[in-house]
């Protein structure tokens, strides 16, 4: 998969949990910066990613990705 | 949806209803009931721990305290129960005790749906069953965050949730219209003949059999049945009498429109027949073309895709049922009985609500036990305040490090760890003071969610306070500083004696309590130090 479908899908999936509007927001979305993404909005997050690209994350990885960048990261190792 | 829901609950499941507008949720194993939601839910699930007599008893104690918010419920509001569903039966003896108090507690739900309208039981079984153990519970999620319930099911589970929903609000249709040829039976009458068509007990026409005996349940639950067929009625009515593996009987059907007419035109004339609007009909036919007909002339009639495959007939007329059917209509005798059992709780309100909540807590033998700047603690101190957002006064976040510091100069950090008679939740409640001189200034004070809504805060509080009476400190500065998380606890200093003595415009309020005696300590904890 290119960087860039990569990229495009996880952020379909960030904005739609975060309920965002599309066209305010570049490409790396930062979890602090969003009051809406929690801990509790993370586990959905985590839930929608893994159905979206078929994969299963680790726990250490869960807590780690806490920004589109770091997702893009750990998502690619798994592709 | 547009509803408002308020979901009592013991564990984290939020992500499940993530998919669901409107939600609001108590705290874990809270049963306070806020005003001003329409619909309540009560959503507990089976306690995840090994040892099965603890979880039996568990079971049944959620029992008594679901007793006491259906006693809470009013003519405006409507209580939904979950049943209690035991995805993993895994006993170390045959005779497990939680099957048992499974069985008691959901029997408990029925009896309550019965006897009053506004409570209605949510059979989970229904949602759960469709799944595997592995695809209910994902163990990652359960032990990072408490979540028993896969997050992934969100999506089916809303949908689920609404179909009840709208079960309860009875959006229910009120006929169901059928075709004949490879609808009611395999093959086409004017064909194959009344020999010919499938019915039976072998494949397909076993499939067909099932399908009809389907429809008749639904027919005993009220609905009204119909026929829309392109046939010829005498041969039709031949396969009533002659062929005895007809399920349904020719009489089931209140109006039939047998003819070569269109079918539009068709379900006009049976609506008017039997008095009843064509947006309470639900139609069902093979033929993709007459299903697209009849959806573009009339737009109101509920007309779902129709399987090809025989087999999946029954899973398919379920949907039917779930979508479309479902009710919760009571008979007189419920009505009567509901007057009887709403005047009951009305009595019982009375006495419910001044000593309840106080036996409950008793009950529950909640025990603190309290430690003073524990060094082993430190680490789970500082996860606390990193962690910790609603109940948290100031929300100052702090690491291992800078805690060992503070201890070193001389702050004082209290914490303690709750447990209850069904176990213990850790360390849960945490406060760090600075002291200068009899003056002591309240740095942090944090609790977890998950120990909230039982008065603990207070107690461990008044416990703090009366130690530094003891201790010869006089004056007590506290702080609460907003954030977007933590409005809960806007009051908690303003309810527990302290008098605000100033505000800024971040609305970071500061106050003052002179302690002059010591405070009366609560009786419903039993609170040790260690």
């Amino acid at each position: 998969m290119l960087e860039k479908e990569i990229i495009d899908k996880i952020n379909k999936v960030l904005k739609s949990a975060l309920k965002l509007n599309n066209n305010t927001l570049g490409d790396y979305l930062i979890k602090d910066k969003f009051i809406e993404w929690d801990s509790l909005k993370h586990i959905t997050i985590i839930a929608d990613l893994e159905s979206e690209f078929d994969v299963l994350f680790e726990p250490e990885e869960i807590v780690e990705m806490n920004s589109s960048e770091k997702i893009v990261e750990i998502i690619r190792k798994k592709l | 949806m547009a509803h408002n829901f308020f979901i009592f609950r013991n564990y984290t499941i939020e992500p499940l209803f993530d998919k669901i507008e409107g939600c609001g949720f108590s705290g874990y194993n809270d049963i306070e009931f806020p005003a001003d939601f329409k619909y309540y839910v009560w959503f507990y699930l089976l306690p995840i721990r090994v040892n099965r007599a603890t979880i039996a008893a568990e079971v049944d104690f959620f029992r008594k305290k679901l007793e006491l918010v259906a006693s809470n419920v009013t003519s405006s509001s409507i209580l939904l129960c979950f049943t209690m569903t035991d995805p993993d039966p895994f006993s170390f003896v045959a005779d497990d005790p939680v099957s048992e108090a499974i069985d008691t507690y959901n029997n408990f739900i029925f009896e309550l749906a019965n006897s009053n309208r506004n409570i209605k039981a949510m059979d989970f079984r229904s949602f759960t069953s469709k799944y595997s153990l592995r695809e209910l519970v994902d163990s990652r999620h359960f032990y990072m965050s408490l979540v028993p319930i896969n997050p992934k099911l969100a999506g089916d589970f809303s949908s689920w949730f609404e179909q009840k929903v709208n079960a309860v609000e009875s959006i229910r249709k009120k006929c169901l219209v059928v075709d004949l040829d490879n609808t009611l039976w395999g093959g086409i009458l004017g064909e194959d003949g009344i020999t010919g068509i499938t019915l039976g007990n072998t494949y397909p026409g076993n499939c067909y059999t099932d399908f009809q005996s389907f429809i008749r349940e639904i027919k005993n639950t009220g609905v009204i049945l119909a026929i829309c067929s392109k046939n010829n009625t005498a041969d039709v009515k031949q396969v009533f009498s002659n062929r005895d593996d007809m399920v349904l009987q020719f009489d089931d059907f209140s109006s039939t429109r047998i003819n070569w007419k269109n079918k539009a035109e068709n379900i006009v004339e049976i609506a008017q027949e039997l008095n009843i609007g064509i947006d309470s009909m639900v139609f069902l036919d093979d033929s993709p073309f007459e299903r697209e007909h009849v959806k573009t002339m009339l737009p109101e009639v509920v007309v779902p895709d129709f399987p090809k495959q025989p087999y999946f007939l029954v899973d398919f007329i379920k949907d039917v049922y779930n979508n479309w059917f479902q009710t919760y209509e009571l008979t007189a005798e419920d009505t009567a009985k509901t007057e009887q059992y709403q005047q009951n709780t009305q009595r019982q309100k009375a006495i419910a609500q001044h000593h309840n909540m106080e036996s409950f807590l008793k009950e529950m033998e909640i025990k603190l036990r309290i430690s003073e700047s524990n060094p082993v603690h430190i680490p789970r101190i500082a996860q606390m305040t990193q962690k910790t957002n609603q109940f948290n006064l100031t929300t100052k976040r702090y690491t291992e490090r800078e805690i060992k510091n503070m201890l070193k100069k001389g702050y004082i950090v209290w914490d303690a760890s709750v447990s209850d008679k069904f176990g213990d939740n850790g360390i849960t409640a945490l406060a760090i003071l600075k002291v200068e001189g009899t003056t002591a200034l309240i740095d942090s004070f944090l609790l977890s969610c998950r120990i909230l809504g039982r008065g603990i805060e207070t107690a461990f509080l008044n416990h703090i306070l009366n130690h530094l009476f003891d201790e010869g400190f006089r004056t007590i500065v506290a702080t609460f500083i907003p954030t977007e998380k933590n409005m809960q606890v806007e009051s908690f200093y303003d309810n527990t004696g302290f008098n605000c003595v100033s505000a800024d415009n971040t609305r970071t309020k500061v106050y003052k309590l002179e302690l002059t005696e010591k405070l009366r300590s609560s009786e419903l904890f039993g609170i040790t130090l260690g």
